[in-house]
């Protein structure tokens, strides 16, 4: 393996095929969560329709994968789908930016396993729906924080040399989270 | 070229260093005016199945990626971050227009949600690039800060 694959890439050791199919991955993770932030849609969400997010999140409640779960559903989330309606899309809309551009990867990969478990949770049992879908979301998060793809082709790639060399704490934790 | 050397700019802070070859951080925001461009290519995608349907986005929100994407190839080319400031504030300002038009069912960029995420995506891209603090002056180890 060469020691460095590109000047946007600082992951020594890994070569530049390996660097590009780990960009490819973390974008295409990003597509997935751009292009599923646009079906949630304020000012409701879809609860005067049924539709929507508020339809799927009640699948937590219809279709119940666990308890405690589909009781807090029930009884905090869908009384109060305007608020997580919003919290839903800008924590998508952030996945998708953020893991677009490879910044403060590791810690999107965090969040968006979180993410993946929630809907896991809500819809894993719904008709219609294929298990293996939810499990590879979590598996693809997984990738991305293990290999940090962020350093490959992304801003972390290029920032984490001067995020090292600065005394700043933002740059400490940002070193942290690439 | 390790990702810090060249990066950065003087203390006038409107042009980076010089190198042969161009620093990792101007080759970065090049690439991110490339995917701005492509990007806006969504607001031909109507006719696309849902399936590959990634953004939804209108001709105000893709002349927004176009005319940031050439400032942004432009500011890398000719090592000038003041340009791509520019080009990252316009962009970040465009998604925070979407996410306030989202609540008021105005959407300024045309398309959806998606339109938010992408130009705010790469704004702040952008923005990161050019704002962040200068490391010309300390050399990188490219093992520090890993686990």
């Amino acid at each position: 393996m060469s020691a460095a694959a590109s000047p946007l890439v600082d992951s020594p050791g890994v070569t530049r095929v390996s660097a590009v199919m780990l960009a490819v991955l973390r974008c295409g993770v990003a597509l997935m969560w751009i292009q599923n932030v646009a079906w949630k849609v304020p000012p409701d969400f879809g609860r005067a329709n049924g539709n929507g997010l508020y339809f799927w999140a009640s699948q937590a409640v219809g279709h119940p994968v666990l308890a405690p779960y589909s009781a807090f559903i029930k009884t905090v989330v869908l009384p109060n789908i305007e608020v997580f309606g919003w919290f839903t899309l800008l924590i998508e809309g952030g996945l998708g930016a953020f893991l677009l551009i490879g910044l403060a990867t590791r810690f999107w990969a965090v969040v968006g396993f979180g993410q993946t478990v929630a809907i896991t949770l809500s819809v894993l049992f719904a008709p219609h729906e294929w298990q293996w879908s939810y499990y590879l979301m979590g598996l693809a998060h997984l990738a991305i924080f293990a290999t940090a793809a962020g350093r490959s082709y992304g801003v972390d790639g290029v920032m984490r040399g001067v995020w090292s060399a600065s005394p700043g704490r933002l740059s400490r934790l940002l070193v942290r989270l690439s | 070229m390790s990702p810090a050397s060249g990066t950065g700019s003087p203390a006038s802070g409107t042009r980076s260093p010089a190198s042969g070859t161009g620093s990792a951080a101007d080759r970065g925001v090049i690439l991110i005016g490339v995917a701005a461009i492509a990007l806006a290519g969504f607001v031909f995608g109507a006719p696309l199945p849902p399936e590959f349907r990634f953004v939804s986005i209108g001709p105000v929100g893709a002349g927004l990626l176009v005319a940031s994407g050439l400032l942004a190839i432009v500011s890398g080319l000719i090592r000038r971050r003041s340009l791509r400031s520019l080009a990252g504030a316009l962009l970040t300002v465009g998604a925070l227009a979407q996410v306030v038009g989202l609540a008021l069912s105005i959407r300024p960029l045309g398309g959806d949600a998606s339109a938010m995420a992408v130009v705010g995506g790469l704004g702040i891209g952008l923005l990161s690039l050019s704002l962040s603090p200068s490391s010309s002056a300390h050399p990188h180890d490219p093992t520090k800060g890993k686990p």
